[in-house]
C-alpha cells in the first residue's frame, strides 16, 4: 500500500500506545468499522510502525470468497518463519503443524490441539528474539481453523510478547471472531472503532488520491453524501472528475446514493473480458495469475485484462498473487453475476485448482442438487481436512457430502453424517455433534447400530447426566448379544452413574464391563475396563489384588487415550491414600505433564484438583493455592461445565483453608449451583463439603454440622467411602457436632467412619480419629483420658508430615490443659499449633490459637514482649537445637524460624545463642524461686 | 487594507504544531514587512471536529498572503477575499 495515511492522528496515537505497551502476556487491539471506513489503511500503518519499531510480524489477509480454505490463515501467518522455527519443536507437535500446514505426508490424523500446541511453541520461540505481531487484516474472513488457534494460542501464550492487530468489518449484534475477548481475558483486548473521517482529512484525501480540489461547499456536499466514509467518498470524486463536473449549491451530487452502484458503474467501464476474469478472481479464495491463466489457458488474454484492471485501480498484484484494492469489489463482481453464472465460473475453477479441499468446494458450488461425483469429492476433501487437524472444516465438508448424497444411496448418506458427528466431537463442538447423531438414530431401526449411536449421543451429555443414563440403558437393550458393545456401555455407565447414583451401582455396572470384555478378549477393550473396576473398588475400599496391575500392564501395551481413566493416575492417587505423599506428587506431576502435552485439559483439571489436595494435606499451601488457580483457569477458558464445578470446589476448598471467607464462600455457592444443574452429586459434595469446613474454621458449629452430616450421610448411601481417607470431612462434622454437645451422634460417627476407612491402609484416619476421640472424652469431662487420646494422635503424626492436622491436634490438646488447669503445658501445645497455623496461612486457625492463649491469662504482654511463636522458637534455640533441627520440630520452614529467631534477638537486645541460652536459665531460675 | 481569509485542512497537525506554524508564519510576515512587503497576520481559527483552520491577514493582495504562506511551508486550499460587517 503505496499511500499515505491520511488524519487518524488520533487512531495512531492508540496504535502506538498498543505497541508499546509492557504486558506480562498477550494483548490485542481489534480495529473496527464499516465497509470502506478505513480499516485497512489503518492496520497496514500499524504493521508498518510495528515492522519499524522492532517487532517480528506475522500477517495474515484473508478475502471474503465463499470458499475458505482450512488452515489458509495460519499458513499466511507461518509461511516465512516455518523454515526456520519448526525443526525447534518437539516431534509431534511438529508433524502435526506440517500437516496442518501441507508440508508433509501425515503418519497418523494429527490432533488439533498438537497444531495449536506448535503455533503456540513457534510463536514462543520467535517472541525471545523480539516482540511478535500476529496482524490479520479482515479477521471476520478468516477460516474457523485458523481463528480457533488462534483464539486457543492467545488463551495459553502467559508471558509471552506477543500482540494482535486485527482489522474486523463491524455487523450489528455480532461480537469479536473466534470470542478472541473471551480467550485473552479482562482489559486485554481493546476495541477501536473508526468513524468517519473529518472535513479536513477528506479534502487531503481526495486532493492527494485523485488531485481534485474542492471548494468548501462542495466539500461540506461530499462530507454530507458519503457520511466521511472514504471509499464512498473517493468513489463519488471520481465520478466528478470523470464527468467533470464542479458541483454547485443548488445542485446535489449527481451521483447514486450507494457506493456499491459506484463501484457497479467503475467496473462496468471495463471490457467484458476483462470483467469475466475478474468474477473468476473474486471467486477465488487465492486468486493468482498462475491460477488464473490455468483456467482461462490464453496467458496473453490474461495478462492484457490484469492489465486493464491494475490500470483501473480495481486490482493490485502482489508477486503471483492478485488482490481486489478493496473487498467491496471483488464483493461487486461476485454478486453481480446470475445464479447460473457462478455456478460455471465454480465448475471452471474446480478443474483449475489441486488442492482437493477447494476442488469440493467448488464443485459443491457448482451443483444445485445431488450429485455422487461431488458427493465423493466432499468426501475425499474432508478425509484430507481431517488428516490436517481441521475436525470443524472436515465436518462441514462430511455434511455437505451427505446433502449432495442422492436419496436412494442412503449408507453412503449415513456413513458421512456418522463422520461428521465423530468429527464435530473431535473438534469439541457437542451440540453439533448431538444434532447429526439423533438425526442418525431416528432413522435407524433398534439394534446393536442404533445402541452404538445411543452410546455416542450419551457421551455428548455431559450436561445431563439423567439424559445420558436413559441413553446407554436403552442402549444396553438394544444391543442384543453384542458383547463388546455392552461392555463398553456398562463401562460408560459405570462413570456417569458414580456421579449420580453412587459408588455400588457403578462398581457393579463396572464389573459387568469387565466380565464382557473378558470374554471377548481385547486387549483394547480390557484395558479401559479392568481401570473401571479399579476406580470404582478404591472409592468403596473393596480392592481385588493384582488387578490395578494387570490394568497397568495393558495400558503400557495398549495406551489409553482418555487421560483421566488412566491407571497410571489411578495408581498415582493411591499412593496418596497409602501416605506415600511425595512419591504421588511425584506421579501425579509426571501424569499432569503427559496431559499437558496432549492438550488433554479435562484430565488436566481433575489432576491439578488431586495435587492441590494433596498439598493441602502436606503442608505445601502456597502450592495448592498454585494449582487452584490453575485448575480455575483451565476451566475458565475452556467453559467446561462439569469440570467448572470441580474447579470452584478445590479453589472453596483451599480458601477456606487459608481464612479467605467470602471467596471460599462464593465458589462454594457456584459450584453448588453448577452441579446441581448438571445433576451430578459428586461434586456438589465436595463444594459442600468446603462451606463446612469454612464453618467450623469460623466456629459456627451448628452451621458447620448441619452441612457436614448432610455430605457424610449422603456419601455413605452412596458408599464413596474414599473420602473418609482422602477428605478431612469426616472428622470435620464430628467436630462439629461436639461443638454444639450432641454427644450421642458424635460416638456413632466416630465409630462409622473408623470402620470405613479400616479397609484403606492409612494411617491419616487413625490420627485424625484419636484426636476426635479426645475431644469426646474432653467433652465428657475425662480430661486424663482426653490427653492421652492427644498423645496418641500425636504419637500417629510422629515421622509423618501433616502439619495442619498436627496443628489442629495441638489446638485441641491446648485447649484440654487449659481446663485441667496446666497452664504451661497449654501455653505449650497452643504456641506449637499456633506456630504451624501461621507458617501456614491458616488466618482463622491462627487467630483461634490466639484466642485461646489469651484465656490462659496472666499479664498482657508488653509492646516488646516475644510474640508465641517467637517465644517457642526462642526456647528450642535455648535448648541447644539448631535452626534446622527446631523447624523440624515445629513442622515449619527454616525460613520462619530464621525470621522469628531474628525478632527474638531484636527484642531482647541480644546477639547469640549463647547469650539466649543464658536468658532463658536466668527466667527459668526467677520462675523456680532460685535466686539468680 | 484589504482582508483575506486563508482556508486550511489540517488533519495531520496536532493543536500543537498549528500552533507552531502560525508562530513561523508570523515571523515570515514580519520579515517581508522589513523587506516592505505589507502583510499582517490578524488571527486565526482552528475546528478540531473538522481538523480545519482559517487564518486571517490584512493585506497588500492575495499574492502576498500566498508569498507568505508558501515561504512558512504552511499548505492552505484556498485564499478568499473577506469583508468585515459592521454590527
Amino acid at each position: 500500500m503505496a499511500e499515505q495515511l491520511v488524519g487518524r492522528r488520533q487512531e495512531l496515537a492508540v496504535i502506538e500506545a498498543f505497541l508499546e505497551r509492557q504486558d506480562d502476556g498477550p494483548t490485542a487491539l481489534v480495529v473496527e468499522g464499516v465497509v470502506g471506513i478505513g480499516k485497512t489503511r489503518l492496520w497496514a500503518e500499524g504493521v508498518e510502525r510495528a515492522g519499524s519499531g522492532g517487532f517480528r510480524v506475522l500477517v495474515a489477509r484473508p478475502v471474503g470468497a465463499e470458499v475458505r480454505l482450512s488452515f489458509g490463515g495460519l499458513g499466511d501467518l507461518l509461511g516465512e518463519v516455518a523454515a526456520e522455527t519448526l525443526p525447534d519443536l518437539p516431534g509431534r507437535q511438529r508433524r502435526a503443524l506440517e500437516a496442518a500446514l501441507l508440508l508433509g505426508e501425515p503418519r497418523e490424523p494429527p490432533d488439533p490441539r498438537a497444531v495449536g500446541l506448535a503455533f503456540i511453541g513457534v510463536v514462543e520461540t520467535l517472541a525471545r528474539g523480539k516482540p511478535v505481531l500476529v496482524a490479520v487484516d479482515d479477521l471476520q474472513w478468516l477460516d474457523s481453523p485458523s481463528g480457533e488457534l488462534l483464539a486457543f494460542a492467545m488463551r495459553r501464550l502467559d508471558a509471552a510478547a506477543v500482540r494482535l492487530l486485527a482489522a474486523v468489518r463491524k455487523e450489528p449484534g455480532v461480537g469479536v471472531p473466534f470470542e478472541l475477548d473471551r480467550a485473552l481475558g479482562d482489559g486485554r483486548l481493546q476495541r477501536l472503532a473508526l468513524g468517519p473521517l473529518s472535513l479536513g482529512a477528506l479534502y487531503e484525501l481526495v486532493r492527494t488520491r485523485l488531485g481534485l480540489t474542492l471548494n468548501r461547499a462542495a466539500l461540506v456536499r461530499l462530507h454530507e453524501t458519503s457520511a466521511g466514509n472514504p471509499l464512498f467518498a473517493l468513489e463519488i470524486g471520481r465520478e466528478l472528475l470523470r464527468r467533470d463536473i464542479q458541483p454547485t449549491p443548488e445542485q446535489p451530487l449527481p451521483v447514486p446514493g450507494d457506493v456499491r452502484a459506484l463501484l457497479r458503474e467503475r467496473l462496468a467501464r471495463l471490457p467484458q473480458r476483462t470483467r469475466d476474469l475478474l468474477v473468476m478472481a473474486a471467486a477465488l479464495p487465492r486468486p493468482t495469475v498462475g491460477l488464473l491463466e490455468a483456467v482461462i489457458s490464453r496467458r496473453d488474454q490474461v495478462a492484457a485484462d490484469l492489465e486493464r484492471a491494475l490500470q483501473a485501480g480495481v486490482i493490485e498484484l502482489e508477486a503471483d498473487r492478485v488482490r481486489f484494492t478493496h473487498p467491496l469489489l471483488a464483493s461487486v463482481c461476485d454478486g453481480d453475476v446470475s445464479a447460473r453464472r457462478r455456478r460455471r465460473t465454480h465448475a471452471r475453477l474446480a478443474q483449475a485448482v489441486d488442492d482437493p479441499e477447494a476442488r469440493a468446494r467448488h464443485l459443491a458450488l457448482a451443483e444445485e442438487g445431488p450429485d455422487p461425483v461431488v458427493a465423493r469429492a466432499l468426501e475425499e476433501a474432508a478425509a484430507h481436512a481431517s488428516a490436517r487437524a481441521a475436525p470443524q472444516a472436515a465436518a462441514e465438508l462430511w455434511e455437505a457430502a451427505a446433502r449432495f448424497t442422492p436419496s436412494d444411496r442412503r449408507v453412503d448418506r449415513r456413513r458421512y453424517l456418522h463422520k461428521g458427528a465423530d468429527a464435530r466431537h473431535r473438534g469439541g463442538d457437542l451440540a453439533g455433534a448431538r444434532v447429526l447423531l439423533e438425526e442418525l438414530a431416528s432413522d435407524t431401526p433398534p439394534g446393536p447400530q442404533r445402541a452404538e449411536l445411543l452410546l455416542r449421543l450419551a457421551r455428548t451429555r455431559d450436561d445431563d447426566l439423567s439424559t445420558a443414563i436413559a441413553l446407554c440403558e436403552q442402549g444396553l437393550a438394544e444391543a442384543g448379544g453384542h458383547e463388546a458393545l455392552s461392555s463398553r456401555l456398562h463401562r460408560h455407565l459405570s462413570l456417569i452413574v458414580s456421579n449420580r447414583n453412587g459408588e455400588q451401582p457403578s462398581l457393579l455396572h463396572a464389573r459387568k464391563a469387565l466380565e464382557l470384555a473378558e470374554r471377548v478378549g481385547d486387549p483394547e477393550l480390557l484395558a479401559p475396563a479392568l481401570a473401571s473396576v479399579a476406580r470404582c473398588e478404591r472409592m468403596t475400599g473393596e480392592v481385588t489384588p493384582g488387578l490395578l496391575e494387570r490394568a497397568l500392564v495393558l495400558e503400557a501395551a495398549v495406551g489409553l487415550p482418555n487421560a483421566f481413566e488412566r491407571p497410571s493416575v489411578l495408581r498415582a492417587s493411591w499412593l496418596a491414600v497409602q501416605d506415600r505423599l511425595d512419591e504421588a506428587r511425584e506421579g501425579l506431576e509426571a501424569e499432569l505433564a503427559r496431559a499437558a502435552a496432549e492438550g488433554a485439559e479435562i484430565a488436566m483439571t481433575t489432576l491439578l484438583d488431586f495435587l492441590s489436595a494433596l498439598e493441602l494435606r502436606a503442608g505445601n499451601w502456597a502450592r495448592a493455592d498454585e494449582l487452584a488457580a490453575e485448575c480455575c483457569e483451565l476451566h475458565e477458558q475452556r467453559g467446561l461445565e462439569l469440570q467448572g464445578s470441580m474447579a470452584l470446589s478445590c479453589r472453596a476448598l483451599v480458601d477456606a483453608h487459608l481464612g479467605r471467607v467470602d471467596q471460599s464462600r462464593s465458589a462454594s455457592e457456584q459450584g453448588a449451583a453448577l452441579s446441581e444443574a448438571a445433576g451430578d452429586e459428586s461434586v456438589l459434595l465436595r463444594s459442600l463439603t468446603a462451606l463446612g469446613f469454612l464453618e467450623l474454621s469460623l466456629g459456627e458449629f451448628e452451621r458447620a454440622a448441619d452441612r457436614l452430616c448432610e455430605v457424610t450421610a449422603r456419601l455413605e448411601a452412596r458408599g464413596m467411602n474414599l473420602w473418609t481417607v482422602t477428605s478431612s470431612v469426616w472428622t470435620d462434622a464430628i467436630e462439629a457436632l461436639i461443638g454444639v454437645g450432641e454427644l450421642d451422634k458424635t460416638r456413632a460417627m466416630l465409630r462409622k467412619y473408623e470402620e470405613l476407612a479400616r479397609p484403606f491402609g492409612s494411617r491419616w484416619p487413625a490420627a485424625t480419629a484419636a484426636r476426635c476421640r479426645g475431644l469426646l472424652a474432653a467433652a465428657d469431662a475425662e480430661l486424663e483420658l482426653a490427653r492421652s487420646n492427644m498423645r496418641s494422635a500425636l504419637e500417629e503424626h510422629e515421622g509423618r508430615h501433616w502439619p495442619f492436622d498436627r496443628g489442629r491436634t495441638l489446638l485441641a490438646l491446648g485447649s484440654i490443659e487449659r481446663r485441667a488447669k496446666q497452664k504451661r503445658a497449654a501455653r505449650e501445645a497452643l504456641e506449637g499449633a499456633l506456630v504451624i497455623f501461621e507458617d501456614l496461612g491458616a488466618r482463622l486457625w491462627a487467630a483461634r490459637a490466639r484466642a485461646d492463649l489469651r484465656h490462659i491469662g496472666g499479664r498482657a504482654p508488653a509492646a516488646d514482649a516475644l510474640t508465641p511463636a517467637e517465644q517457642r522458637v526462642a526456647e528450642l534455640v535455648a535448648e541447644g537445637r539448631t535452626n534446622r533441627e527446631t523447624a523440624a520440630a515445629l513442622m515449619v520452614s527454616q525460613h520462619t524460624v530464621d525470621s522469628h529467631l531474628r525478632g527474638v534477638y531484636r527484642k531482647l537486645g541480644i546477639r547469640s545463642r549463647t547469650e539466649l541460652a543464658r536468658r532463658f536459665a536466668q527466667l527459668a531460675q526467677r520462675a523456680d524461686g532460685r535466686p539468680n | 487594507m484589504p482582508r483575506y481569509l486563508v482556508e486550511r485542512y489540517v488533519p495531520d497537525l496536532s493543536a500543537s504544531e498549528i500552533s507552531a506554524a502560525i508562530e513561523r508564519l508570523r515571523g515570515v510576515t514580519d520579515e517581508m514587512a522589513a523587506e516592505g512587503v505589507s502583510v499582517r497576520h490578524v488571527g486565526s481559527t482552528f475546528m478540531p471536529e473538522e481538523e480545519a483552520c482559517f487564518c486571517e491577514f490584512e493585506a497588500v493582495s492575495r499574492d502576498s498572503v500566498a508569498a507568505a504562506n508558501e515561504r512558512a511551508g504552511f499548505a492552505y486550499a484556498r485564499i478568499v477575499a473577506v469583508e468585515h460587517l459592521s454590527r
